[in-house]
């Protein structure tokens, strides 16, 4: 059964006075549990298309339908609702809010969805990560593999439909990058999570159901 | 280069900009306008009292009028002395618009070298024969028009002694110049004729050198003083003292919340640049450079801003001259001239005090900046963690010697009154350098209560935004700094002005203890007329009347100001009117009784140094005489002092006859009887003015009040120049968390939650302001009812804490910072996207 469905996506952004297509006739299917690598150069789209599959921005055409919902036909508070309840996101860096101990911040997911009886999966998820200790620290007293951790078990706790994962170890060191990808991506399987990672490391692919590459606005298989 | 890169982020953020010059301008304007105002008036009053006085070094005078012979004998005997007779008076013009005029009448022959006005008029062919042969006046060509009435042509004036018709003989060439406008000007002769005064003068000018003056007090005989001319300008400037005291003091703290607001305005606009300068270090600019490029774009700006101000505060200056205006017309018989001064001089300090105020407010962020070393200047946590060890030191070393100079200052008798205000500042200062502790103590606090509440768990949003507090404190900082110091100067101003109310209504209930007042009505301001002896014993005589007394007053110098002194029979029912600052009530009274025994009001004995058993010289009909003061009143009705005295006493040394009566009634109830009768067998010979107490009350609480407006608009605008740079710090925030917003976003918090958290943070802000304001503006307060009042003008004011004023001030404060916070957090909901993915 498929998790999202993007067809016909056009996006354009004025630059300079002038309107460029960064998105054309885009087409994505994504089946529950898969897990989707994205490459392609810097300024390719690979943010737009994130953005739009979040539900942030709107595109200038095409539909984007997830679990059955169309999302170009939601407003913005019905982007946001649909965001919050289905949709977990793992940045490159600035994760986590500054003023949220480790805890709070993975609970806020849990509590924005009115979910805090939930809590005790988010315990399981600090402990399973090795964070337990660090629960009522603050962000900037963790180390930046700690922090990727952390945001990764935020974006997983309310148990979303898709995870969206722009480089999330892209602003780590070789050691620690591995060492967050591998427990993220064993907490991936684990959870059966679908998800669309975007990424410049050719090596990581070996370990996606599928890859593929935003050329010229559209997406090309890789492998 | 780098002035480039500078222009394109303002380029890029013109508000940063816009909110910086705002700051700057608006700092300056209320500090301009006040200048602007009080220079203007201070001159008009000046050159008001010019017009009469002219060039006269000194003056000779007497309590009421001195003998036309005295002028003659000093023409005949020491004729080397240059002199000029003169007659002063006001007058009103008929009609149905009045208009208050001070009539002056010279000696032609006599004028030269002491006014000009002669000099100035224009219009007909006027020979002294045209102003000595009738009634015959001069006047400002504006004001004739004004009144309707053209050259050659009848003006009917109202004077002390009646109504009086008058031509108008010439026409004094204003240009405009207002200070002319409430003149007219007649021959001696007529004026004295005219005013009844026939025989006699208002004084005596002279122009006398070093030493002349000791001869010329040789010479006068007893009852007629010497006074120097500019002690009589200084004399009269001083009638408004009260109101430039207002006025400067809330100069002061403009200045400071303008500064605070510079400074909060640079502070911000160097951090968002930290990354070009930190770039800049890196590839090689020195400090020294950095420097001189910061001190060139803040001149820059500073210049611009100040210019800005300068126009602002003129126009501002215009409004405040005119609320002065009002002010002055209910306090004094004739209001100065509403002459807008645009002083070079003034103009000049003020573009000065501008541009280095600014300058000195933005030395230490640019010092800070240019010191840090070049990998640390992007480090934004590094700077909060920078204003947390500053806020700690200063919390910690700087507030309790701020509040030790403070207390020294304000207890300390010989430092003045200036001193009395530099304790202020200093306890301002000490309150906002206390401001961003109390902001962390705050927000520590009300963390603890909601961490690991249920409630701060499914609101993460409330946690967020009392962390938020902390975490922006180099932003927010400064800016609930300038908000505290305004809203602590409403609760301080406001417990001021509502404690003095307080104790001047009380004294007025207790001064206004009669049940009716008598006094005959004044056709002009100032001028009392005498009540017939026969009409006193009359109206003793009224069946229902339990005391009568009668008042008398003559005006004195006492220490180099105008003193009235009263008197009364002060009978039993009156002398609860008085309330004394020590000493046994009923000793006072009974030594009151014994020969040339006086009581003095507060004022006075503070100015002066007088207590009870000390002498008072006092200048009589027949001389200086010694006068034994027995006791000290609480008294707000005059900063120069007054001294009361029994009418028995006061009828041996002078001749003034009663101008009033106070009745007390055996039964209140009777008050409409006792009036009717009063008016019955009076009112067709004597035009009457009967008072009751309680609308005597109500009218000077009108005055009262009408006194403060100007202050209340200042005030106002202290709150303004808060209020620009909460909004300038939240719109920094606002564009500092533009990550954090994406990832708001992106979790999912949604556009409401997004404005509660800035919405929020802001109210938090304004209540932790609000909070420490109220203690910060009780103590000043404190020092503005007992040391500041008590040096300006020598009364005490019992302080009254008002719970009202503090929960003004609470809401003023949140909802001031609630309202700065509705664009930023609209801004906040409102940005595009997860940048990241843009």
């Amino acid at each position: 059964m498929s998790v999202l469905e993007v067809s016909g996506l056009c996006k354009c952004f004025e630059v300079a006075g002038t309107s460029q297509s960064i998105l054309q006739n885009l087409d994505l299917r994504m089946d529950r549990g898969e897990l989707l690598m994205l490459l392609g150069p810097s300024g390719s789209g690979k943010s737009s298309l994130l953005n739009l599959i979040a539900g942030v921005d709107k595109p200038d055409a095409g539909t984007i339908r997830m679990l059955g919902q169309d999302l170009t036909a939601l407003d913005e508070a019905g982007r946001t609702r649909f965001r919050r309840q289905h949709i977990g996101v793992v940045y490159q860096f600035f994760n986590l809010i500054p003023t949220l101990t480790v805890l709070e911040n993975i609970l806020l997911p849990l509590s924005l969805n009115g979910r805090l009886d939930e809590q005790p999966k988010a315990e399981a998820q600090l402990e399973a990560m090795g964070l337990t200790h660090k629960r009522n620290q603050f962000p900037e007293q963790l180390s930046g593999g700690e922090q990727q951790r952390v945001a990764i078990c935020r974006a997983l706790v309310h148990k979303p439909a898709l995870l969206l994962a722009d480089e999330p170890t892209g602003s780590l060191d070789n050691d620690t990058a591995d060492l967050v990808m591998a427990q993220m991506l064993d907490t991936l399987k684990r959870e059966k999570m679908t998800t669309i990672m975007v990424t410049h490391s050719e090596a990581l692919t070996q370990h996606a159901d599928r890859v593929l590459r935003l050329h010229r606005g559209r997406l090309e298989q890789v492998s | 280069m780098i002035f480039r890169a500078s222009l394109r982020h303002f380029r890029h953020h013109p508000w940063q900009l816009l909110l910086l010059l705002l700051g700057i301008s608006l700092g300056v304007a209320v500090v301009a306008a006040i200048e602007i105002t009080t220079d203007s008036a201070r001159h008009s009053f000046r050159e008001a009292q010019l017009q009469i006085y002219g060039r006269a070094t000194h003056r000779i005078q007497a309590q009421q009028r001195i003998p036309e012979s005295l002028y003659v004998s000093q023409r005949r005997e020491q004729s080397h002395w240059q002199s000029a007779p003169v007659i002063s008076s006001v007058v009103k013009t008929s009609g149905d618009e009045h208009l208050l005029m001070q009539l002056i009448g010279v000696d032609p022959l006599r004028e030269q070298g002491f006014r000009n006005q002669l000099g100035r008029i224009s219009g007909s062919d006027i020979g002294f024969s045209d102003l000595q042969t009738s009634p015959a006046v001069v006047m400002a060509r504006a004001t004739a028009a004004e009144v309707g009435v053209g050259l050659n042509e009848q003006l009917t004036l109202i004077t002390a002694n009646g109504t009086q018709t008058v031509t108008l003989v010439g026409l004094l060439e204003d240009a405009g110049d207002p200070r002319l406008q409430q003149l007219l000007l007649m021959d001696i002769g007529q004026a004295q004729r005219m005013l009844g005064m026939e025989g006699y003068l208002s004084h005596i000018d002279l122009i006398l050198d070093a030493d002349e003056v000791a001869a010329v007090k040789a010479w006068l005989p007893g009852g007629v003083q010497l006074e120097v001319t500019e002690a009589a300008l200084s004399e009269r400037a001083q009638l408004a003292s009260a109101l430039y005291f207002n006025l400067q003091a809330l100069g002061l703290l403009a200045l400071v919340v303008g500064l605070f607001l510079v400074f909060s305005s640079v502070s911000f606009s160097l951090s968002q640049r930290r990354p070009i300068f930190a770039q800049l270090r890196t590839l090689g600019l020195t400090v020294n450079e950095l420097y001189r490029y910061l001190a060139m774009e803040l001149l820059l700006i500073a210049t611009v801003g100040t210019l800005a101000g300068l126009l602002l505060g003129i126009v501002l200056a215009q409004l405040l001259l005119s609320l002065m205006l009002n002010t002055l017309s209910d306090l004094y018989v004739t209001s100065p001239l509403s002459l807008l001064l645009l002083n070079p001089l003034s103009l000049g300090k003020l573009v000065l005090m501008g541009i280095g105020g600014c300058m000195l407010a933005a030395w230490k962020p640019c010092q800070q900046l240019a010191h840090v070393p070049p990998a640390s200047l992007q480090q934004r946590y590094l700077q909060e963690q920078t204003a947390l060890q500053q806020s700690r030191q200063l919390g910690r070393y700087g507030v309790p010697a701020l509040v030790f100079i403070a207390l020294v200052l304000m207890l300390w008798q010989g430092s003045g009154l200036w001193g009395a205000f530099a304790g202020i500042a200093a306890l301002l200062l000490a309150g906002a350098w206390l401001m961003p502790a109390a902001l962390t103590g705050l927000s520590h606090l009300l963390e603890r209560q909601l961490a690991g509440t249920q409630l701060a768990l499914r609101k993460p949003v409330l946690l967020m935004l009392i962390r938020d507090n902390r975490r922006n404190l180099s932003r927010t900082g400064i800016a609930a700094m300038a908000l505290m110091i305004a809203i602590s100067a409403t609760v301080g101003i406001g417990g001021m002005v509502s404690s003095f109310r307080d104790a001047v209504q009380l004294w007025l209930t207790e001064r206004l203890n009669a049940d009716l007042y008598v006094s005959q009505s004044r056709v002009l301001p100032g001028v009392r007329k005498a009540l017939p002896s026969e009409f006193i014993t009359d109206v003793a005589s009224l069946e229902g009347i339990e005391a009568v007394a009668t008042l008398r007053r003559v005006q004195l110098s006492v220490g180099g100001r105008p003193v009235n002194l009263y008197a009364s029979e002060l009978p039993q029912p009156m002398r609860p009117a008085y309330q004394f600052v020590a000493s046994d009530r009923n000793a006072i009274w009974q030594r009151l009784a014994e020969p040339d025994s006086v009581l003095i009001s507060e004022p006075l004995a503070n100015r002066m140094g007088l207590r009870a058993g000390d002498q008072l010289v006092l200048t009589t009909n027949a001389g200086e005489r010694d006068f034994s003061v027995v006791g000290v009143y609480y008294d707000y009705g005059s900063d120069s002092g007054r001294i009361l005295m029994p009418a028995t006493t006061f009828i041996r040394h002078w001749s003034e006859s009663p101008y009033g009566l106070a009745l007390y009634l055996a039964d209140s109830g009777r008050l409409d009887d006792i009036e009717q009768a009063i008016r019955e067998r009076w009112g067709g010979a004597l035009d009457l003015r009967l008072q009751r107490s309680s609308l005597l009350l109500q009218r000077s609480v009108e005055v009262f009040n009408r006194t403060f407006v100007i202050t209340d608009v200042l005030r106002l605008l202290a709150l303004v120049v808060a209020f620009v740079g909460i909004l300038s710090s939240l719109l920094a925030i606002q564009l500092e968390r533009q990550e954090e917003v994406s990832l708001l976003k992106a979790v999912g918090l949604n556009r409401l939650e997004l404005v509660s958290l800035l919405l929020g943070q802001s109210l938090l802000l304004g209540l932790g302001a609000g909070l420490l304001a109220i203690p910060v503006g009780e103590l000043l307060a404190w020092g503005l009812t007992h040391v500041v009042q008590l040096r300006a003008f020598g009364w005490s004011i019992p302080y009254q804490p008002d719970l009202a004023n503090w929960l003004t001030a609470l809401l003023l404060s949140v909802s001031a910072a609630g309202l700065a916070s509705l664009y930023p957090a609209w801004r906040f909901a409102h940005q595009r996207g997860i940048r990241r993915w843009e």
